[in-house]
């Protein structure tokens, strides 16, 4: 075997690795084959006594893969943490205190307001009733005026309810908007 | 393959490919894939030097990290063979 045989079956031995790689190889033989030639040897001689050049690119190639140079990291994602209830004292302080002089007062009196109006619409209705139900035991005129103040009463108790009805709804929407106003506090960034 | 400088005040000589196969029974070629895995594990450096003759030769230098291999090797290798002339019955 001359040398461009070695050298050829070498490369093709060292096909698994990169071309920067190759090339310092093959240069480290043919220095090897020059150093040689100059002390007298033939290449024959010379690549007799390097070897089989495929047992050599194995053997590149099998340091190469004990050693990979960067092992190729797969971007693993990271565990989906449940969405951090990290707590920020201070904010949490602030909100127990908002809520013991300011929150609780406000929304008990603004609830019992709305329990207040409830009352009043039922009184009204209540009232209704009793009209309607005085004016079967009278005659004439008088059961006609009880008849038809019984009417608007009715009809105020309606309207009372219809408004009651949207006041309650916005009130508990109030209600829950201030829980989550409070929350996003404690916990900070957006509420959900 | 070209003799290794360890510094240039103590050189060590280290035997050639050509030399080590004369004392054992080894492919000249096998030294490559050694001395690459060397360098790439930082226990040597390497350089090349234009020569008159061929092409740039090549040069290894031994770094601090692969002194200490090459202790750490040696004084493994002295214990090994220690212990297998104990077993061996202190025959030499």
């Amino acid at each position: 075997m001359n040398k461009h045989q070695f050298m050829n079956q070498l490369r093709q031995a060292l096909s698994p690795l990169d071309g920067p790689a190759v090339a310092e190889i093959l240069a480290d033989f043919e220095e090897h084959f020059a150093s040689g030639c100059s002390r007298g040897k033939s290449e024959e001689t010379i690549a007799a006594e390097l070897g089989d050049p495929l047992e050599i690119g194995r053997q590149y190639a099998e340091a190469a893969v004990a050693v990979p140079p960067v092992p190729p990291q797969m971007p693993v994602p990271p565990p989906a943490a449940p969405r951090s209830p990290r707590v920020r004292e201070g904010a949490l302080l602030g909100v127990i205190l908002l809520n013991l002089f300011i929150g609780i007062p406000l929304w008990l009196a603004l609830f019992a307001t709305l329990a207040g109006f409830w009352a009043g619409a039922g009184s009204i209705g209540a009232a209704a009733v009793v009209l309607f139900v005085l004016a079967v035991f009278q005659a004439g005129v008088i059961s006609l005026i009880l008849v038809l103040f019984a009417i608007a009463l009715t009809a105020l108790t309606i309207l009372a309810v219809i408004l009651m009805v949207f006041l309650t709804k916005w009130l508990f929407k109030g209600l829950i908007a201030w829980f989550r106003w409070n929350r996003s506090l404690v916990y900070g960034g957006a509420a959900a | 393959m070209c003799p290794v400088d360890a510094d240039p005040a103590r050189p060590v000589r280290l035997r050639t490919a050509s030399t080590l196969s004369e004392t054992i029974q080894i492919a000249d070629g096998t030294i490559y894939p050694i001395l690459r895995k060397l360098a790439s594990d930082g226990q040597v450096t390497t350089y090349l030097q234009e020569s008159s003759e061929g092409p740039p030769r090549k040069y290894y230098t031994i770094t601090p990290a692969g002194r200490q291999t090459h202790q750490a090797l040696l004084a493994e290798w002295r214990h090994f063979i220690q212990h297998v002339h104990v077993i061996t019955g202190g025959d030499l």
